[in-house]
């Protein structure tokens, strides 16, 4: 028996309930929000997506100096940068980001994405999983009772393919302090958790040794233990009494067909792919990581999670967390690394018959602060008020921009959205229904997302 | 020992129990509920059965035969369905005849009452879901209108429905036209949908109270939810039944509320509900449902049987007491239980489940050679008295009580685990020590049981944890609302929060990496107690409260003052967790009976609650009581549980045309044995054993100083690695759930191609490498693994198999290495069975 307020989603609002709504103020929807979500209601949009790259920037990209530029506004919160043309009339990008602005056509922004998280691993886990953190504090701690990554939901509720695991997470585990929950499957179990490595696609004896048969171990051999394993698992038939043992007969059989299928292993091999290729994709960590997650999802794999960075580093480091010199940072280190990187994944996936299927999203934890002089003078804070996710491919409308911030890119001044919309977005454009309910360690059903999807940004 | 006396009184006991629990006499017509009030507005459901033989019922209320008779017909009536309708004020009776039997309803006819916020505009607004957390009744409300969680806070609501926003929400001059109404009709828009039509009786009461000024008008309050039968199993032909769910009121009349009241089933999916009560079920399942009805929260316990099956006594029961309780209750639900299992099975389950390790190869063969009757019950003392049973014991505590290093400190680590180890070596009282655990003070390097104040470092997680881990209930939700599944109010989890509002904690030598981190303590640290009064700021009530143990009755109030006496909140609150309190006891013997199972009486173990009930409550009680009467002995519980019948079922099987407890319900009731995986420990030791290669851990003693087990290790591991990937805890949680025995893709990588196994089996070191240097035949070698690894001896069909393969040309070490990569990649295993 169900009773809960699910059966609203399929509901059209009507003039009437807007105004009654206007009246009470509710916290996200506002009229023209409500209006494109009803516009989006009355097509006949279908998801489309198969497969989710995932790039997340950790630190938190400034918005401002990137893809919503505030050249107007006074010069303590402009910036040093200026606006280019793009391939989009009339939206500029930064000037730092002029291969990206080439193909902005191909891009959906959400420019209007806010939350209250000021905190790096509190934010980073809004981002990763769409939930709000119990608490905004440096030391949220990684438990069992947080929400699993989107790539565990994807795992739980999509089909997979044979000798490619679902979710494939990688080439740091993201920390500040602590590690940042929701890179696993949490309450959902352990058999959603990804398929994670942290070695270095860019080093050069890239690969995975569970992945590497030993040399003593030819396919041939292989094969003889796989008819020794079946003489013993012969004996009681155990998976025919248990589900977990039947669960155990399953990864053994997929580890197996893993280790003796060529699939992903190939999909390591990087070497494969011609010189020009990889150095169009960048020779960082990052742009290698990009590279390979095309092939995985090439592989079958359907969630790919790229981490740019361990930390969240700034000033000069790993991340993006720019309180010190911000300017010189994303000149010299972020945006040329990303500007060389993101374009080529598009413009590959483009090129191989990818992208319709693949929705890439590029975002971090939060935005950075309008009003700049953090720490040196220099940098900027974080702010989580309102910032730009961008996303590509998987049905996404080229060119769409949802939202749009106030003239000093502080606040959204239009359409608001939390992470959880951008979760339920992502969860739309597999075809999962957002409410989908799991259940957690106390057994509490919850909703995979308590989002609104953002429909308007596909078609 | 088992007093004769006491296994024949069980036995008698739960051979009534069907009977015994629907507290009727034991002839086969059924008919509730026994006394009945009805109104004109408010008429009341009879359920008439007939009991089988063997307690089953069987719903006969169309049965043509049957008569029903109103002994005054001016005062109520009774219509084909059953339903007993007001005709006018007064009292009479009704017989059901069948047969030769009879029986007498009292029925009492009320005047109609007025319709009453409290009680009527209350009931429709719960029932149609308006203030479920999903909608009104979330913390903030959903599109501006919030309600208390389920109808918690009625005087609230009533100011959010008529005051709120000037009083938008109601119209007493036109009461169609309120907002209210309009919304829940989806006569305008709601994002809710249509919660009930104009035409429904949900519309009629709330429009007649609109209509009278929507007034905050008040019924004599609820004193008892009752659900009929509460506990019932029915007959394999019976697809549907009905149950009902009757309010008593405290001006003494009740009402049949089934239709006002939400009820929920244990098993989404399993069974449907009508709203008038009705249950279709399409296959055998045993569910509970819970009923809710303005505040009051009530179960059932429905068992919908398969069909009778042909039950042999000498498998069903056993000597032992909890064989008794186990085949009665199984034959109860119409389970045949399962065959004992051989030696070599029952032996490797014996170990790994008591010491956590696998038995040798010559301790495998003097055991199967044994021909002495009484070789199992000489088996299990023998590991009752193994240091591997301390080790599991003190592994288990270290992984609930959060043991791990950052906050503990790896000295702390070890010491804390080193006198739980001592604790569980001793068998002290099982009581004792965890009241010592709760109220230790002092340093935790000098005092380690003063270490629950270490990992639990603020007065809400401690009471959280104090709940879950030592009375197996999970208070949590009361942090912010009174618990909608549970009877825990707000007041239990403040309540329970100020005994540990007065420690304070002091560092020694404290140097952690991060400085702003307080969840790091690198050096010992003093627990102490601060010489003032034990409160806590109470949000429901705006104030701080004082102490207050758990109650499941609403009636119990705050501790007047600190009691004269010299006992600390500590010692209080130690005290009464640990003395004559029987949800102590009952979690504790369910703990002890999980550690055995791998699944508890009640499941999950830590979540003890109406509306998840024992799977067996005879058990249950008895194995609590049990452990009480022996003094809390951990060994005494767990002899008689691994001596059991139940305890040496084989595996689990699949069966048709019975109850499937498997996937049904998740709460076995012990027909057979779960099969799980081996814990992550358990499973690195055993291939170190097989193999002859260990591996190295910390040791409890000095952290430095590495073990080869690791069941030893007192802490956690740093990094990732084999116990991670297998679901070793990190101790962030109070929760069973944290330890997981799942199975993944990356574990069947781990095993198959993983370095540290591989490592293991082609190591020049390991038991192949030092038995063909002692030339020992190929046969011989394999004969080994096989005993080492899975307690036997390879079968015919094996031998054939790697004969085979041994006479080819390859070496006789790869042939054997891959012997041993096979064994210890099977699932016979990785799994215990």
């Amino acid at each position: 028996m169900r009773q809960g307020c699910n059966e609203f989603n399929g509901s059209v609002m009507n003039r009437r309930a807007l105004l009654s709504l206007g009246g009470v103020g509710l916290g996200g929807l506002t009229l023209d929000r409500v209006l494109q979500a009803s516009d989006a209601n009355a097509s006949s949009l279908r998801p489309r997506a198969k497969n989710v790259i995932f790039l997340h920037q950790y630190g938190g990209p400034s918005h401002i100096d990137t893809f919503d530029m505030k050249p107007h506004a006074p010069t303590g919160i402009r910036g040093e940068f200026n606006p280019i043309d793009s391939s989009l009339p009339g939206v500029p990008v930064c000037e730092h980001l002029p291969r990206w602005g080439q193909q902005l056509h191909k891009w959906a922004q959400i420019r209007s994405v806010h939350h209250d998280m000021k905190n790096h691993n509190s934010a980073c886990y809004y981002s990763l999983t769409g939930k709000r953190p119990p608490t905004d504090d440096i030391r949220l701690r990684d438990t069992m009772e947080l929400y699993p990554a989107y790539g565990s939901s994807a795992a739980k509720f999509l089909s997979t393919s044979e000798g490619v695991p679902p979710f494939i997470a990688f080439p740091h585990v993201l920390r500040d302090g602590a590690i940042s929950p929701g890179q696993h499957a949490s309450f959902l179990g352990k058999r959603y958790d990804p398929f994670f490595f942290d070695s270095d696609p860019n080093s050069k004896d890239f690969g995975l040794p569970e992945l590497e048969l030993p040399s003593s171990i030819s396919l041939e051999r292989l094969g003889h233990r796989r008819e020794l394993l079946r003489v013993i698992d012969d004996q009681l038939q155990l998976a025919e009494k248990s589900s977990e043992a039947k669960g155990l007969d399953e990864f053994q059989r997929q580890s197996l067909s893993i280790l003796s299928s060529p699939n992903l292993k190939k999909a390591f091999d990087l070497g494969k792919e011609e010189d020009a290729l990889r150095d169009r994709y960048g020779r960082t960590t990052y742009g290698q990581s990009c590279l390979l997650a095309r092939r995985l999802v090439e592989a079958g794999a359907r969630f790919v999670n790229v981490y740019f960075s361990r930390g969240i580093g700034g000033k000069g480091s790993e991340g993006w967390d720019t309180h010190q010199d911000n300017f010189k940072d994303l000149k010299e280190r972020l945006l040329p690394m990303t500007d060389c990187t993101v374009p080529t994944l598009i413009d590959d996936l483009d090129a191989r018959g990818l992208l319709d299927d693949t929705l890439v999203l590029w975002m971090g934890e939060f935005g950075r602060g309008p009003q700049i002089g953090d720490r040196d003078g220099k940098g900027r804070g974080h702010w989580p008020h309102c910032y730009t996710v961008m996303m590509a491919g998987g049905g996404t409308r080229g060119g769409a921009i949802f939202g749009k911030s106030d003239e000093r890119g502080a606040y959204p001044a239009t359409s608001p959205v939390g992470p959880e919309d951008v979760s339920a977005t992502l969860f739309w454009a597999l075809g999962i229904e957002p409410s989908k309910e799991v259940r957690d360690t106390q057994g509490r059903p919850l909703p995979i997302s308590s989002g609104a999807p953002i429909e308007s940004i596909f078609g | 020992m088992i007093q004769p006396n006491l296994v024949i009184l069980v036995l008698i006991l739960a051979l009534n129990f069907g009977l015994v629990a629907l507290g009727q006499s034991p002839e086969n017509l059924l008919v509730l509920p026994e006394t009945i009030h009805v109104s004109a507005n408010h008429p009341s459901q009879l359920l008439v059965y007939r009991v089988q033989a063997d307690g089953a019922l069987l719903d006969i209320h169309a049965q043509p035969e049957l008569q029903i008779e109103v002994a005054d017909p001016e005062i109520a009536q009774v219509t084909s369905d059953l339903s007993i309708e007001f005709r006018k004020p007064g009292a009479t009776t009704v017989t059901v005849r069948l047969g030769g039997q009879s029986r007498r309803i009292e029925v009492t006819s009320i005047a109609e009452m007025p319709v009453t916020f409290t009680r009527d505009v209350s009931a429709v607004i719960g029932k149609s879901g308006c203030n479920l957390g999903t909608c009104h009744g979330s913390l903030h409300g959903k599109a501006g209108l919030r309600m208390s969680l389920r109808g918690d806070d009625l005087a609230f609501d009533y100011d959010r429905l008529v005051h709120e926003y000037g009083g938008r929400r109601i119209d007493p001059i036109l009461p169609d036209e309120s907002l209210l109404l309009l919304k829940a009709t989806g006569a305008i828009s709601h994002q809710g949908g249509r919660r009930f039509t104009t035409k429904s009786e949900s519309y009629r009461q709330i429009r007649d109270w609109i209509e009278q000024g929507a007034p905050y008008t008040e019924s004599p309050s609820l004193t008892r939810l009752q659900v009929l039968p509460e506990v019932a199993r029915f007959d394999d032909s019976q697809k549907t039944a009905k149950m009902l769910v009757i309010a008593h009121f405290a001006d003494g009349t009740t009402r049949d509320v089934t239709r006002w009241s939400r009820l929920e089933t244990s098993i989404p999916g399993g069974a449907t509900i009508a709203d008038d009560g009705t249950i279709q079920v399409t296959k055998a399942i045993d569910l509970s449902i819970g009923a809710s009805y303005l505040s009051g929260r009530s179960a059932g316990r429905f068992s919908f049987l398969g069909k009778s099956v042909g039950i042999d006594p000498e498998v069903q029961y056993g000597n032992n007491p909890i064989d008794s309780l186990v085949g009665t209750r199984l034959s109860q639900m119409r389970i045949p239980a399962a065959p004992e299992v051989d030696d070599a099975t029952f032996l490797r389950r014996a170990y790994l489940v008591s010491v956590s390790r696998l038995p040798t190869s010559q301790q495998t063969k003097d055991f199967l050679t044994d021909a002495s009757v009484d070789k199992r019950e000489r088996l299990i003392d023998s590991l009752l008295a193994d240091h591997g049973f301390n080790l599991t014991w003190a592994l288990r505590w270290s992984d609930l009580l959060r043991n791990e290093d950052k906050v503990m400190s790896s000295k702390g680590t070890a010491l804390f685990h080193n006198w739980l180890t001592e604790q569980i070596a001793t068998d002290r009282p099982w009581n004792e020590w965890n009241a010592e655990i709760v109220r230790s003070v002092g340093s935790t390097y000098e005092n380690p049981p003063a270490s629950f104040h270490r990992t639990h470092r603020d007065p809400m997680t401690a009471a959280e944890s104090i709940g879950q881990v030592f009375l197996g209930v999970r208070i949590q939700c009361a942090k912010c609302h009174n618990h909608p599944f549970d009877s825990w109010r707000q007041d239990d989890y403040y309540g329970l929060s100020a005994y540990f509002s007065t420690i304070s904690r002091k560092q020694i030598d404290n140097n952690p990496k991060d400085k702003l981190d307080s969840h790091e303590i690198t050096g010992d640290e003093v627990i102490s107690l601060d010489d003032r009064k034990a409160e806590i700021y109470h949000p429901g009530l705006s104030k701080k409260v004082t102490t207050k143990p758990l109650s499941k009755t609403a009636q119990s109030s705050f501790a007047e003052t600190q009691s004269g006496s010299q006992q600390s909140p500590l010692d209080e609150i130690a005290t009464w967790l640990t003395r004559d309190n029987d949800m102590f006891d009952r979690n504790m013997a369910n703990r002890i009976w999980f550690q055995y199972f791998g699944v508890g009486i009640v499941d999950p173990p830590d979540d003890m609650r109406e509306s998840n009930p024992p799977s067996n409550p005879e058990l249950l009680d008895f194995l609590a009581k049990e452990f009480r009467r022996s003094g809390y002995s951990l060994r005494h519980l767990s002899r008689l549980i691994l001596t059991s019948k139940a305890f040496a079922r084989q595996g689990s099987q699949q069966r048709e045309e019975t109850l499937d407890e498997s996937r049904l319900n998740g709460t076995p009731l012990f027909s057979d044995y779960r099969i799980r995986r081996i814990s992550a420990e358990s499973l690195i030791d055993a291939i170190s054993s097989v193999t002859d290669i260990p591996s190295k851990f910390p040791s409890a003693n000095t952290p430095d100083i590495i073990a080869n087990q690791a069941m030893a290790m007192p802490g956690i591991p740093k990094g990732p690695g084999f116990l991670k990937t297998f679901g070793k805890p990190n101790r962030l949680l109070i929760c069973e759930c944290e330890r997981s025995n799942q199975v993944s893709l990356v574990q069947s990588l781990t095993l198959a191609n993983g370095p540290e196994v591989q490592g293991k089996i082609t190591s020049d070191q390991n038991v192949i490498a030092k038995m063909l240097s002692q030339n020992v035949p190929a046969q011989t070698i394999i004969e080994e693994i096989y005993l080492r690894a899975l307690s036997r001896v390879p079968h015919e069909h094996e031998c054939t198999a790697f004969r085979e393969m041994i006479a080819g040309a390859e070496p006789a070490r790869q042939v054997l290495e891959d012997i041993l990569w096979a064994v210890i990649n099977s699932k016979e295993f990785v799994m215990i069975r």
